[in-house]
């Protein structure tokens, strides 16, 4: 039987994104049915008497009253009510700094600790770009999260760094690892010769987790931003990275990837390579053309997989080149039909889709604006073979990155596995710091949520999963790969891996 | 005293909000506090909003700079009920003095030109996009779109929500097509104070539908709309949120919201940017005054006259039909 008590705070305002919180959260830790906050309006107290929440409390509540409805089972109740409570207790000390205080300035930090030397700006844009130039002159290197960050903008903060002599990661750098110490989503890796640049966030994890698997390390791991290797940019970013790793004492060998650059950049890149004193390798995603690289013989691959493998065998030549897949499974029991690509990492959906059209053979669609792909947007539903980038912008307006907040991607899931017209769903799953935890759980639940929506018709279609992490992380990559399998999903190795066997499995190819 | 002085950073207003009426030897007492804003109100009821420069400008704002100075020094001073003094150039909580008197009066641009053209098109990238899913009334964004909307009703309350609000947004959208009292009237009662958030949803709905108005010197129907929301929102909705909705229907929303009408007018590039960026403020209220916004301009294209209903900005800056009085 359900209960209903209230909870009203006269005269009180309080922010809604906590309320939001607080609601959810008392919910969830007490095992309540409904948890809801709004002010004692009229027509709110008229919401609390239609869902069956309002009590004489609600009823003599004013406009300016907060007031808190919890429904729980009369046994529950009690501890429904003590646990708002305690949210409620908890939230002022915070929001008045009676104890102590977070610094909330660049300023503030400095002042406080003189031995930083790296700075994270994760700003609305309009404000990223000086708060990046108040560090870039305070002396600090700069890794820049923000997006929304004009070309313009870019390149005059990289003309700054330059002049200062720091480095600035980005924008829209999501990816580093600078002395061991992880920035924003990165894994937990094995510390190496292996010092990496990289113009892509997801393929720099998908990257540093694969050597780690292959049991080589990586000293340092720098992001520039999307745009960096752009003519309009030049490179700036990884030319200043490039610097810093032929200076590093604790690198030996070098990988630069990202989409390819720019022709003059390219170019500029090519010549300081054909200088440089330690072996660099580079993947530029989506070009088989390498022809001026080969004739530098500089080292280049296909795919982040190949390219891992690459830079393995550069640091000891004997390194396994197996051990990336892993085993396959036995066979590809699911039947030909359509691929649905389900993506969190922008890097790697790009992967997929074009190692997987080839083997495909006819039209893809996607909302990543590849070439010669249709295009897909948010709002469209999926057709044909269909691969999405959940981080596009689109996606991302006014909520989480989805390897934070997965819950679209899960809810696209169910969607797809209760389309006839679809046999294999091919994803990412992105672990690590920065993601969400429990991601394993949540795919489970969606697969099973379409068995039994399906009547279990949904298990004649096959589940393809790559997941980007690492023994290290927690949850580690095995566990949450049993999760997996344990819910029939196929788990495979690295991305362009799973890619190539979903996409045999809709074609109806032999994968070998 | 806190000094600024050159070796120390000190905190000051630098920036003073359209609607903010400072009234000297007036007396006011804090009515809450967040991380980065403190709202004030006198015995006039008149509101003030002390905030982070980092938080887009609004109606009653005093943007702050060096908030996080201001913070620590008043650790402990800041509580509802807390008294601030203002002399008339300075405001004064406790020891610390905040100096208003040099502040830039912010004063949000209207669209210095737009075509229909533009418009539609505008509208068209916005029915591509999608949309958060937050607690309010926003969640009805699709469906103003003329899009399907398949986002489910978290619990009983939500699900009241979303019924009481969608019969508000139908009225809203009926009161266009027939003009008169009765069904704005009615939208009113079904949105004045509905939902969630310091200002609930159903009032950021409205703000953005009056903001609407009168960026597009829609006299008649604001005029009318003023009058009823205004009156009902007296008795129905909370100190705050009345005096944005009076603001909203002088033509003063969020900076965020300014940008975003600037940039359908112009069929900007970066409308995508400057609408995911205002849907990220608070849990709904962008998203819901979004809503509103949205709603006001299609509804308009579709009334009688079809797009000649809509005409060029009149006016160099909001404030103009309707003037300011405290209560």
């Amino acid at each position: 039987m359900l209960a209903v008590q209230t909870i009203i705070l006269p005269d009180t305002y309080r922010d809604s994104v906590f309320l939001m919180k607080l609601s959810v959260q008392a919910r969830d830790e007490s095992g309540a049915a409904q948890v809801s906050a709004m002010m004692g309006t009229e027509r709110n107290k008229e919401l609390f008497v239609r869902s069956g929440l309002s009590t004489p409390q609600v009823e003599a509540a004013k406009a300016d009253d907060l007031v808190i409805a919890v429904q729980a089972e009369a046994a529950l109740l009690d501890k429904a009510l003590a646990t708002v409570q305690q949210l409620l207790d908890a939230a002022p000390k915070k929001q008045a700094g009676a104890g102590e205080v977070t610094p909330q300035t660049l300023e503030q930090v400095l002042a406080n600790d003189k031995s930083v030397t790296t700075v994270l700006i994760s700003v609305a844009g309009d404000y990223a770009r000086y708060e990046a130039a108040k560090a870039l002159s305070a002396g600090l290197d700069v890794m820049l999260y923000s997006d929304n960050i004009s070309l313009e903008d870019e390149r005059a903060l990289k003309k700054l760094a330059g002049q200062k002599g720091r480095l600035l990661m980005g924008p829209d750098c999501g990816t580093a690892i600078i002395d061991g110490v992880p920035f924003a989503f990165a894994n937990t890796v094995r510390k190496g010769p292996v010092g990496l640049i990289a113009a892509s966030g997801t393929g720099l994890q998908e990257v540093t987790c694969l050597l780690d698997r292959l049991g080589v390390g990586v000293s340092q791991a720098y992001g520039t931003g999307g745009r960096d290797l752009k003519d309009e940019i030049g490179g700036m970013a990884a030319f200043s990275a490039l610097d810093r790793l032929l200076e590093d004492s604790g690198t030996r060998f070098i990988g630069i990837l990202g989409k390819p650059p720019g022709g003059k950049t390219r170019t500029a890149l090519l010549e300081k390579i054909k200088k440089s004193s330690k072996p660099v390798a580079v993947h530029y995603l989506g070009t088989s053309d390498y022809a001026d690289e080969d004739a530098a013989g500089v080292s280049h691959a296909d795919n982040l997989t190949d390219f891992s493998h690459l830079l393995a065998t550069m640091t000891d030549p004997k390194a396994p080149c197996d051990t990336i897949p892993g085993p396959l499974p036995q066979a590809a029991e699911g039947k030909p039909g359509l691929l649905r690509g389900l993506f969190s990492g922008g890097t790697l959906c790009q992967e997929a889709a074009e190692l997987a059209a080839p083997i495909l053979g006819s039209k893809l669609y996607s909302n990543l604006h590849i070439a010669g792909f249709g295009e897909l947007n948010a709002s469209t539903p999926s057709i044909g073979h269909a691969f999405w980038d959940f981080g596009d912008d689109e996606f991302t307006v006014g909520r989480p990155h989805p390897m934070m907040a997965p819950d679209l991607r899960m809810q696209r899931l169910v969607q797809e596995l209760l389309d006839p017209q679809v046999s294999v769903i091919l994803a990412d799953m992105v672990i690590g710091f920065g993601a969400a935890s429990g991601q394993a759980e949540l795919f489970a639940g969606a697969v099973r949520e379409a068995e039994a929506r399906s009547g279990g018709k949904s298990r004649d279609k096959v589940v393809v999963v790559s997941v980007c992490g690492t023994e290290g992380d927690r949850p580690s990559r095995s566990a949450e790969s049993a999760i997996l399998e344990k819910a029939g999903v196929k788990v495979l190795g690295s991305n362009a891996r799973a890619a190539v066997w979903a996409a045999s499995i809709a074609a109806g190819k032999d994968y070998r | 005293m806190l000094q600024h002085t050159k070796d120390t950073i000190a905190p000051k207003i630098t920036q003073l909000g359209p609607c903010v009426v400072l009234n000297a030897a007036a007396r006011m007492t804090v009515i809450s506090a967040f991380s980065r804003s403190i709202y004030l109100s006198d015995q006039n009821g008149v509101i003030l909003c002390l905030c982070d420069t980092t938080l887009p400008m609004g109606p009653f704002s005093l943007s702050c700079e060096f908030w996080s100075v201001l913070e620590k020094s008043l650790q402990g001073k800041i509580f509802k009920g807390a008294t601030v003094a203002n002399d008339g150039t300075h405001l004064f909580f406790s020891e610390i003095c905040l100096k208003y008197a040099d502040a830039e009066k912010w004063q949000p641009e209207l669209p210095e030109q737009h075509s229909m053209m533009q418009m539609r098109s505008a509208l068209k990238r916005i029915r591509n996009m999608s949309f958060p899913s937050q607690g309010g009334l926003g969640r009805l964004l699709p469906t103003v779109l003329g899009k399907a909307s398949s986002e489910l009703p978290r619990d009983a309350l939500d699900a009241a929500l979303l019924t009481v609000g969608a019969e508000g947004l139908a009225n809203l959208n009926t009161w266009f097509d027939l003009n008169g009292d009765y069904h704005i009237d009615a939208a009113a009662k079904c949105l004045v104070g509905l939902g969630p958030g310091l200002t609930p949803s159903g009032d950021d709905v409205l703000a953005g539908v009056m903001f609407c108005l009168h960026t597009f010197g829609q006299l008649g129907l604001l005029s009318s709309m003023r009058r009823i929301v205004l009156n009902l929102a007296e008795q129905r909705t909370n100190h705050i949120s009345r005096a944005y909705l009076q603001a909203s229907s002088r033509g003063f929303v969020s900076s965020m919201l300014h940008g975003v009408m600037n940039a359908i007018c112009a069929d900007a590039p970066d409308l995508e940017l400057r609408i995911k960026a205002l849907t990220s403020v608070g849990q709904s209220s962008g998203f819901d005054a979004l809503l509103g916004m949205l709603l006001a301009i299609v509804a308009l294209h579709k009334r009688p006259g079809g797009t000649d209903t809509l005409r060029p900005p009149t006016m160099k800056h909001p404030g103009h039909f309707f003037h300011h009085k405290s209560k």
